[in-house]
């Protein structure tokens, strides 16, 4: 009866629950650019800027990864380090794993911290719709969206998004500074 | 492992039916005076049945992402399960009296009947869930006068889990819309003056007062009803009414906010009815919900055998 006992106290601290706001609750399936299957949690305990694209996007998809890594750059090292970068294509049609993978070679992605993702069509509008993420398919194939790129602390929940373009947006900045902070303590 | 639900959920409810049955035989057996009841093999079965148990229990709670001190359901399980635990070890050995050891043995079995019904019901309240229903007392109980109303108050989210869960989905907004342009008789009727206007003045309606009951309309061409003068609807791709909050240049996308072309351009401005869904649609957010904002479910049509 003791050893009952001691698996019921294991039970109570092994499980981890996602807090109510967390993205994480959502139960998306995503298969990274190595075609290994992940859930939304892919970097649970670092903070993370997570966005939308799609592969074959002339003008704003590679102006977001510019983006993202003119935040990385921007950042102090202590926090660049804990950073990590997710990216969800909204096109799961044409962005295939073989795909994802030659994007993030063709540009240089450190992929220990960087993971191009995609999932399945119901899904894409589920995480989208949970990071505010606005998009259209158009006739010819290509697709119309919102470029925001939401940070979210170590338990996924939403501290700022960002819809500045182009640079690192300051403010975001600040945001992560402030969720770097208290997550050495929370982790 | 979600493939493998079927089979953990199995073994856990083998492990529960064998180790509650164990449970009534050691505790007739103790109270009968039997010394076989404690002795070393039997005790060793009782721990390895309990721990096939938990692990399966372990499992399935990573499995459906419910667990004990976050869903209601599972933290009654899991204190009445140290409850049992506790009255168990006093019917089998702690109790002084055989008294006590009796009653302790008749509660503890009392307990293991509970949580099984709080396991069925997933509900923290158990076979007692129902009463709340029978007072009708539940907040997702519309109530008598609400019946044949409309569902609404609901998001985007709640709206498509529940589609999911009929196995179908929301419908699409071009083909809410293809299906929405037919009058009674008319696959198309864009064109009458007529409908359009019979449209609109449900809209000019005023959206206080009771929403109507469903079914009250006539089917239009294709056998449809309530597409209008009913609620507005959910429709799956709500998340992408690219209509910009302050775009009054229809032509001007903003190609640094929108990865692609340009926002939605209208071209029969003479339809106002669909301008003021995409208006209504584009204000919502997925999580938001409305007092006149419910949704109908889609499938594709299975042709053939």
């Amino acid at each position: 009866m003791k050893r009952l006992l001691f698996a019921l106290l294991l039970l109570a601290t092994v499980v981890r629950a996602d807090s109510a706001g967390s993205i994480y609750q959502l139960e998306a399936a995503l298969a990274d650019q190595s075609g290994v299957l992940r859930r939304m949690d892919v970097y649970r305990g670092h903070p993370v800027l997570v966005t939308m694209f799609y592969g074959s996007c002339p003008m704003a998809c590679p102006l977001l990864i510019d983006t993202l890594r003119a935040t990385e750059r921007a950042a102090p090292p202590g926090e660049r380090a804990q950073l990590r970068f997710l990216l969800i294509s909204i096109d799961p049609e044409r962005d295939t794993v073989a795909n994802l993978n030659a994007l993030g070679e063709s540009r240089k992605l450190d992929l220990s911290r960087w993971t191009l993702a995609r999932t399945d069509a119901a899904s894409v509008r589920k995480i989208a719709a949970v990071l505010g993420i606005q998009y259209r398919k158009l006739p010819e194939g290509g697709y119309n969206h919102s470029s925001i790129v939401t940070l979210l602390d170590a338990n996924g929940e939403i501290t700022y998004r960002s819809s500045a373009l182009g640079q690192a947006d300051p403010e975001l900045l600040t945001a992560l500074r402030r969720t770097t902070q208290p997550t050495r303590v929370a982790r | 492992m979600i493939e493998f639900y079927p089979q953990i959920k199995s073994v856990h409810i083998a492990a529960v039916m064998l180790s509650g049955l164990l449970f009534l035989i050691r505790g007739a057996a103790v109270n009968a005076g039997m010394t076989w009841a404690m002795a070393a093999p039997l005790r060793y079965l009782s721990y390895l049945i309990d721990t096939t148990l938990l692990t399966a229990a372990l499992m399935l709670a990573t499995v459906l992402h419910q667990y004990p001190f976050v869903h209601a359901w599972l933290t009654v399980k899991v204190v009445l399960l140290a409850i049992y635990i506790v009255l168990g070890t006093f019917a089998l050995k702690r109790g002084s009296t055989r008294k006590i050891r009796v009653l302790c043995w008749l509660a503890a079995l009392l307990v293991y009947g509970f949580i099984i019904t709080v396991a069925r019901a997933h509900h923290p309240a158990g076979l007692f869930a129902a009463i709340p229903d029978l007072l009708r007392t539940s907040t997702l109980d519309p109530g008598q006068e609400n019946r044949h109303r409309p569902v609404v108050h609901v998001s985007w989210f709640a709206a498509t889990a529940y589609c999911e869960a009929q196995g179908a989905r929301l419908p699409r907004w071009h083909e809410w819309e293809y299906v929405a342009a037919a009058s009674d008789r008319q696959r198309d009727a864009r064109n009458d003056p007529a409908w359009r206007q019979q449209i609109l003045n449900w809209y000019s309606r005023s959206g206080r007062g009771p929403l109507p009951d469903v079914g009250g309309t006539a089917a239009n061409a294709y056998g449809i009803q309530d597409l209008h003068g009913v609620i507005w609807e959910w429709v799956e791709d709500a998340g992408g009414m690219l209509v910009s909050s302050d775009n009054r240049e229809q032509s001007s996308a903003d190609v640094m906010r929108f990865c692609g072309e340009g926002a939605l351009t209208l071209e029969q401005k003479e339809n106002y009815a669909t301008l003021m869904r995409i208006a209504m649609l584009s204000s919502m957010k997925a999580r938001y919900t409305s007092a006149t904002m419910g949704f109908r479910c889609a499938s594709e049509v299975r042709t053939g055998s």
